[in-house]
């Protein structure tokens, strides 16, 4: 039985907000950062529970309530294909100012939606800025900012130009601009603008797809071009390769990078997005035995489990040890409007270095859970959907 | 070989795909280049067993096509049926032994493979043993024969008013699929029911069980064996297949949709065929059944088992219940005790093993279902061994299998009329209905049924383990491959009225004088 969606909880959500907003501000502060982390979960689940119907029925399901859940670790996960079947969102349908859509590539008709309202889409952008001040831009330094994306005006849906847009806007020196279009990529826009900054030295920021950045290795070398970007240049994509492009491994995509652009590995960062998160998760270079190592580190607002639905405990999935591959689960504070416990696909192993001194346990991602398709001699749903099926046959009938 | 409860120095040696008799193996490999072996590996987590396949150069299909069909006229036309059935009825008994080494051996490789639990594989085994029994045999070729004997000889068949006579083709190929453990004995047993030569392409995905179901035959019988043979092809290998199919008298196919449609366009337009393609199966219970007084525990484990068979991947498996409102029992009822009794299905056979991603997918399907306002979850463990749930039907849809039980609830057969009458003839097979013992609704329902194209109508709870006497997927399987012969002693008039059976003797005594009285 689903409770109603009462006006109180509708209510704490500002304050909730808030408070969630100002933890993310605030930047890690240690235990009392973790202590303060867990409290607000549990809240932001409460808060969820009550007011998103779907996840509501989901944690009844599970038998995992605001009753019985102590931890962030047991807040029920949602898988983030539900996104694409259900909409989750905690506030009212009217409040909704934006929807953004993953580009669904194997069912286009079905992507998954986001929904955000005005103030939910400002915790975002909070988020997104925080992140990438401590992680793309620790050091400071304003960068002319380049994307290899369309702007937001031709894409709305698409939740990474709209943070890269808010990066722009945030950290971008002027002449930051957008360099795709409809039709793709406008490499000699781009290249025209890479080579101005470097003869000018001005520091260059790259941001766009990892698909993005093969297309323009590709378009490199196919036109024998090469550039030593200046010092302080940065590279961050964003995402797989979702098969819009053939799949680079990491170490050859970095070198790639230093090759064609003279940027330093650890100038060249990976980015964790999904349209089911408004926070992103960036690479943290530690030191490795090969020089430098790097890891997925989320911010102290967010945490990623490695769980495996094959361990079940009375809690849900457990998380595997550290090396042990598993899928990425997320909790993502910044998520208030949607729920924060996300369950991807991505596989994954958590590990643990040390980042400043202190001992920490971020994760790396190993590609995506390739769904085991249904086998045997009865039909699949698909089978059933062909042309001249069922529906067809009754038709006729 | 690193599988569970498999001694490593027991299996040093990869299993083998493929079975050739020794005397046809041995002038294979003196061919040159005739056989290549090589290894395929099975993995599992940090698992992996290989197994030995191995490609045939066209000399060498076709030495083996020229072997199996002189050995059939060397042998199987010289047997009796008794005889041949005798020999599969000791091949049954021995795998029915668990303790029969090939067996034990057989079952942690079959379940390393398919991933099938080896409680699962090691049932399968009993319950299609079980049905290859000797008296079996002889029931399935006598419902489709008529006389077994035919085979052996001409015999006296009063009803043609003559002398009848069976043939089976000389050679069989078997294209075997890999979603039944331990099943493709099956065409083996009918091949040579009809004393047909048997070359079998066996499935990658289940290499284990056929090559040591032929060493058993092997065992007993060398010679019947020797009109057998296991080979195999990769996918996309167009010419070896293509040979094959030229080579053949008879085809017998099993596999995915895709699979049969490009065999029925690419075999020879004369090669006949039986085709075991994709197949549907449903369970209707009816209010009849729900009363009070019915044993629902018992419907409920019977339901069940239906659907954890085979994990709910055989073209037997039933897709959902569809189950009538207005009983003493309401479907929820009926669906919270399927609940249960797949809760103990799955302690007592468990479910197979999943990767990474078919636990995520699982997982991710029960709890979708959980979020949804049209889907009452009955039953769905954290550990995904099952799921049970409440949900009405627009149109009949596949549940996928992996223990998936649907409970629909419906007002009566008008919906059957909705949901199984616009399916595919050729998709429809298997139909469990419980109805009590309203016969009226077991005749009115079957009849309804049959009608649509439905194949096997059964009560819940055997589903899953058809009769060797089955008109398999609507066809006389052993009836379809025979060509007969009568030899017409006495005209069709002469038969009405009279002692047929004495008049073909005195016909087959003196065949001249019966014939000449009846042109009188």
């Amino acid at each position: 039985m689903i409770a109603s969606v009462s006006e109180p909880a509708r209510d704490a959500h500002d304050a909730l907000h808030a408070r969630i907003a100002e933890f993310i501000a605030r930047g890690d502060d240690g235990d009392d950062g973790k202590r303060a982390f867990e409290a607000l979960a549990l809240e932001a689940f409460a808060f969820q529970f009550a007011t998103i119907r779907p996840y509501q029925a989901l944690c009844h399901g599970l038998g995992r309530t605001p009753d019985s859940v102590t931890s962030w670790r047991q807040i029920p996960a949602v898988p983030a294909i539900a996104f694409k079947q259900y909409s989750l969102f905690a506030s009212a349908p009217e409040a909704i100012i934006r929807t953004f859509r993953s580009s669904g590539t194997t069912e286009p008709s079905r992507s998954s939606r986001a929904h955000f309202s005005r103030a939910g889409l400002a915790l975002m952008d909070a988020a997104i800025a925080a992140g990438a001040r401590s992680r793309l831009f620790p050091d400071g330094r304003s960068t002319r900012i380049l994307v290899l994306a369309p702007p937001p005006e031709q894409v709305p849906h698409m939740i990474m130009a709209h943070g890269m847009a808010h990066m722009v806007r945030e950290f971008g020196l002027p002449g930051s601009r957008f360099l795709a279009g409809p039709r793709g990529i406008d490499f000699a826009a781009l290249w025209a603008e890479l080579d101005a900054c470097q003869w000018a030295g001005t520091p260059v920021s790259l941001l766009g797809s990892s698909f993005g950045f093969v297309h323009l290795f590709d378009w490199m070398e196919r036109e024998s071009c090469r550039l030593e970007l200046p010092a302080g240049s940065r590279l961050l994509d964003a995402g797989g390769y979702k098969g819009k492009s053939r799949e680079i491994g990491r170490d050859e995509f970095v070198a790639w990078a230093a090759r064609l652009c003279g940027l330093r590995p650890a100038r060249v960062i990976n980015l964790l997005g999904m349209t089911e998160l408004a926070s992103q998760v960036y690479d943290r270079m530690t030191p490795g035995a090969a020089g430098v190592a790097r890891m997925k580190l989320p911010p102290h607002w967010m945490r990623t489990s490695v769980v495996d639905p094959r361990r079940v405990g009375q809690h849900g999935p457990e998380a595997v040890g550290d090396g042990e591959v598993g899928l990425l689960r997320h909790v993502d504070l910044a998520n208030l409007e949607r729920p924060i416990a996300i369950q991807s696909e991505d596989v994954g192993r958590s590990v643990s270095a040390s980042v400043d001194g202190e001992l920490r346990r971020g994760f790396e991602i190993l590609g995506r859970a390739q769904g085991a398709e249904p086998r045997g001699c009865s039909l699949s749903a698909d089978d059933l959907a062909r042309p001249g099926d069922v529906a067809a046959q009754s038709a006729c009938a | 070989m690193i599988a569970p409860q498999i001694d490593a120095a027991a299996v040093a040696e990869a299993p083998a795909a493929c079975w050739l008799p020794p005397e046809l193996r041995a002038a294979i490999d003196a061919l040159p280049g005739g056989v290549t072996p090589y290894r395929k590996r099975y993995d599992h987590d940090d698992q992996h067993l290989e197994v030995v396949f191995e490609r045939l150069s066209p000399d060498a299909l076709a030495h083996v096509i020229g072997f199996l069909r002189r050995r059939r006229r060397e042998v199987l036309a010289r047997r009796s049926v008794r005889d041949i059935i005798d020999v599969l009825e000791r091949a049954a008994q021995r795998w029915l032994d668990p303790a029969y080494p090939p067996r034990a051996a057989a079952v942690p490789e079959i379940a390393f493979i398919t991933g099938f639990s080896p409680a699962m594989v090691d049932h399968a085994i009993d319950e299609e043993q079980a049905s290859s029994r000797g008296p079996h045999l002889a029931l399935a070729l006598a419902s489709e024969l008529g006389d077994p004997e035919f085979l052996d000889g001409f015999r006296p068949n009063p009803r043609t008013g003559g002398l009848t006579r069976a043939h089976g083709p000389a050679l069989v190929g078997a294209i075997f699929s890999s979603n039944i453990p331990a099943l493709p004995h099956l065409e083996i047993m009918r091949s040579f029911l009809v004393k047909a030569a048997c070359l079998g392409r066996v499935s990658a995905g289940e290499p284990i069980f056929l090559g040591r179901y032929a060493e058993t035959l092997h065992e007993i019988d060398p010679e019947l064996a020797s009109c057998l043979a296991i080979i195999y092809w990769e996918r996309g290998d167009d010419a070896l297949e293509a040979q094959f199919l030229r080579s053949i008298d008879y085809l017998v196919a099993y596999g995915g949709d895709a699979q049969i449609q490009r065999l029925m366009t690419i075999r020879p337009p004369a090669l006949d065929a039986t085709w075991h393609g994709h197949r549907l199966g449903f369970t209707y219970v009816t209010r009849e059944a729900l009363a009070a007084g019915q044993d629902l525990r018992r419907l409920a484990r019977a339901i069940t088992y239906d659907f954890a068979i085979f994990d709910g991947f055989a073209c037997l498996c039933p897709q959902a219940v569809l189950v009538e409102d207005g009983g003493a029992t309401r479907p929820a009822e009926l669906a919270r005790l399927c609940a249960e009794e797949m809760a103990r299905w799955a302690r007592e056979l468990p479910p197979r093993r999943l990767d990474l991603a078919g636990a995520a997918r699982k997982q991710a399907f029960t709890q979708l279902c959980m979020m949804s306002d049209a889907i009452e979850v009955v039953g769905g463990p954290p550990d995904g061994s099952y799921l049970v749930t409440v949900e009405a039907m627009q149109r009949f849809e596949p549940s996928g299998g992996d223990r998936y039980l649907r409970v629909v609830p419906v007002a009566g057969p008008a919906e059957l009329d909705r949901l199984i009458a616009p399916l595919p003839r050729h998709h429809l097979q298997c139909a469990a209905i419980a109805a009590g013992g309203a016969a009226a609704r077991h005749h009115e329902l079957r009849e309804l049924l049959a009608s649509w194209g439905v194949t096997r109508v059964v009560p819940p709870g055997i589903m899953g383990r058809p009769s060797m006497m089955w008109h398999h997927d609507g066809v006389a399987c052993l009836g379809r491959m025979v060509t007969w012969c009568d030899h017409e002693l006495i005209v069709p008039e002469l038969l009405l009225g009279r002692d047929a059976e004495a008049l073909i003797g005195e016909a087959e005594r003196d065949p001249s004088a019966t014939l000449g009285a009846a042109l009188r």
